[in-house]
């Protein structure tokens, strides 16, 4: 009697479970381990592939002709082009196996999650983009700023690069979260009326308060003759 | 002469039409209205009075101008010597960012020249810029008579400038190539050359013009490539050699990061040509030397000092990643100094450009921003030689200049010690 309770009611269920456990180790999770491997030799594949694809075709000197260089450099990515496009391949890849693999564990739950990730992950990776793009145009936008102003003679010339690259980044927040879908409404609204108030006061400030700055900007410049108030030499 | 401007294809049956010439000029130009008529009519009086009997032509390649240059070059041709007139329309459809090497077409126009010098089998080739003046029919003779009867392969121009002119080239560019490749060649950055017809070829077989950045100073190319090579270099004496920019200077950001990055980016491809040179060579001058003005000019050091100054109070961040700290601690100490006494010393200025120089090669900052942020710092140089040089007579100024050299020189195992080391 109690041999059968032990068998039934404790090492039956113990049983079970672990042929369960075995079954899902053996099965699901060396299927999600083999998808893994498989992903990491795909994106790193598709890396060499496309890195030697691009070389092949003269990606690198298009990019430099077309300036693609020169932002990339601008934003501190000591990248050439063909190296940025090979990583962006390997972590894409890898990404998708990473969900495939999740799906290989076959949880009801962890299912129903992985379809959901595949819904949103081009919203995702549209947002990332964004977000990556905002902080290269930023960051090229502030040093640019910064560098002009000073070589331009222009007073509180850090205030106004922080100021273009806060702005920058705040359109690309925007942007992302719009993209990503969170507070759609709310976050365009705080935005509209922040970045219209930010205009709004800058073009007031300079109107009222730095005329005369406006005007021998102007001057300077449509006088054609020594624009940047240095003299009448040649510096080359 | 055509009846009408030629592109590049067309230009290759004109050339078999004329079929071979000893000597080609070529006027690479650029929106040159003002000035390209007198240039033609000069080099052409010039080729036909120092070169009777030989064979001439003259390539005026145009890069895309917008006020007639190339019509206006045509209608000067009245002799003798063929004249042909090619336009390139070579600015790309669009651009992401923007370039500060030169003016679009450039490096083609003076690449077509070069092929047409070839294709004509000349012996001797020279380049005149279509913007200049004063340009005067000696300046064929100054240029090509190295080449034709002294066997040089590169003529470099020196021009007889105000003091207070070209202080780029003399402060910067001028002390670090010649303390670089140990060679004196005053102006690396002319606009105006002769060139040997092997070295011609020679130019167009390298693999420089497919490189986008650098094709556009293409003239700062060619003669680091004569001297660092060891080719037979020499001077000619131009006289003012002003282009028609003087009263509208150009703007200093685009000449100083046009020049100074094509300088340092060829320090990174001629590293073996310039690594153990120590000592320093003058070459031939050819041409009647021709007096510095000293006539006063406006020149607004006040500015000058306070954009060096706010670089000091704004850029240090940025120095900080490029200048070595005992560097820019001693920028940070020429800012007390008052207006009227304001110094930059030269072992500070000459440390200053081979630190940026090795921040060029080791990317230390993005190249574009380095160049900018080095503005600043050749401002407060070029206002402390004002100050200095302002009573000075010709010679004092170019006892300066040597002064200089012979810093930049002595203080080159600096550039030496960093340009591997990477900095922690």
């Amino acid at each position: 009697m109690s041999n059968n309770y032990w068998d039934t009611a404790i090492l039956e269920p113990l049983r079970r479970f672990v042929d369960q456990a075995v079954t899902f180790l053996l099965h699901n999770f060396l299927a999600m381990l083999v998808v893994l491997l498989v992903g990491v030799l795909a994106a790193y594949a598709s890396r060499v592939v496309l890195s030697l694809v691009l070389r092949l075709l003269g990606f690198d000197r298009f990019c430099e002709k077309h300036g693609v260089g020169n932002a990339l450099e601008s934003a501190g990515i000591a990248l050439s082009p063909t190296a940025v496009a090979g990583r962006v391949a390997f972590w894409t890849v890898m990404m998708v196996f990473l969900i495939l693999s999740l799906a290989a564990l076959d949880i009801a739950p962890m299912n129903d999650l992985v379809s959901r990730l595949f819904v949103f992950l081009p919203q995702l990776l549209a947002a990332l983009v964004i977000l990556v793009l905002g902080y290269v145009v930023g960051v090229f936008l502030q040093r640019a700023t910064l560098l002009a102003s000073v070589n331009a003679g222009l007073p509180r010339a850090r205030v106004l690069a922080s100021t273009v690259q806060i702005l920058v980044m705040l359109f690309t927040v925007a942007m992302a979260l719009e993209q990503v879908g969170i507070g759609r409404s709310v976050v365009l609204a705080t935005f509209s009326v922040a970045f219209g108030s930010v205009g709004l006061a800058a073009a007031l400030a300079f109107g009222y308060a730095a005329r005369d700055l406006a005007r021998s900007v102007l001057e300077r410049h449509l006088a054609g003759a020594d624009r940047e108030g240095l003299g009448e030499i040649s510096h080359l | 002469m055509p009846d009408n401007d030629l592109n590049p294809v067309a230009l290759s049956s004109e050339l078999d039409r004329v079929g071979r010439a000893d000597i080609v000029v070529g006027i690479p130009s650029l929106n040159s209205a003002r000035t390209i008529g007198h240039v033609v009519e000069a080099v052409a009086a010039g080729l036909a009075g120092y070169y009777p009997g030989t064979s001439c032509a003259i390539v005026n390649a145009d890069g895309g101008s917008g006020d007639g240059t190339p019509e206006l070059a045509r209608s000067a041709a009245s002799g003798p010597i063929p004249v042909l007139v090619v336009k390139h329309d070579t600015r790309p459809p669009y651009r992401l960012g923007t370039s500060d090497r030169g003016f679009p077409g450039r490096g083609d126009a003076v690449r077509t020249i070069l092929e047409a010098a070839e294709r004509l089998d000349a012996r001797a080739c020279a380049l005149v810029d279509g913007d200049v003046r004063g340009i005067t029919p000696e300046w064929m003779q100054w240029l090509l008579d190295p080449v034709v009867r002294e066997g040089m392969d590169f003529v470099a121009p020196v021009y007889a400038r105000h003091k207070f002119d070209g202080m780029i080239t003399t402060s910067l560019i001028y002390p670090l190539t010649r303390a670089l490749y140990g060679r004196r060649v005053r102006q690396v950055v002319g606009g105006h050359f002769g060139i040997s017809g092997l070295l011609a070829r020679r130019f167009l077989r390298s693999g420089i013009w497919d490189r986008a950045g650098t094709l556009q100073a293409a003239d700062v190319w060619m003669s680091t490539m004569a001297i660092a090579d060891g080719l037979r270099v020499c001077q000619a004496r131009l006289g003012a050699g002003r282009r028609s920019t003087r009263g509208a200077p150009e703007a200093l950001g685009a000449s100083f990061t046009q020049a100074v990055g094509t300088v340092f980016g060829l320090m990174e491809e001629y590293r073996p040509a310039w690594w153990a040179v120590v000592a320093t060579a003058d070459v031939p001058t050819f041409g009647p030397s021709q007096a510095v003005g000293l006539e006063p000019v406006s020149v607004n050091v006040d500015r000058m000092i306070s954009t060096f100054r706010q670089g000091v109070e704004d850029l240090t961040p940025v120095w900080r990643r490029a200048l070595d700290p005992e560097t820019c601690a001693a920028l940070a100490g020429l800012e007390g100094d008052s207006a009227t006494d304001f110094r930059f010393p030269p072992d500070l200025w000459a440390q200053a450009v081979y630190d940026c120089a090795v921040a060029y090669h080791q990317r230390l900052l993005p190249r574009r921003h380095l160049l900018r942020a080095m503005i600043p710092l050749y401002l407060g140089r070029a206002a402390a030689f004002v100050l200095r040089t302002a009573s000075s007579d010709a010679a004092e100024v170019e006892a300066e200049i040597e002064a200089l050299c012979g810093v930049f020189e002595a203080m080159k195992p600096h550039l030496l010690d960093r340009w591997d080391a990477r900095r922690p």
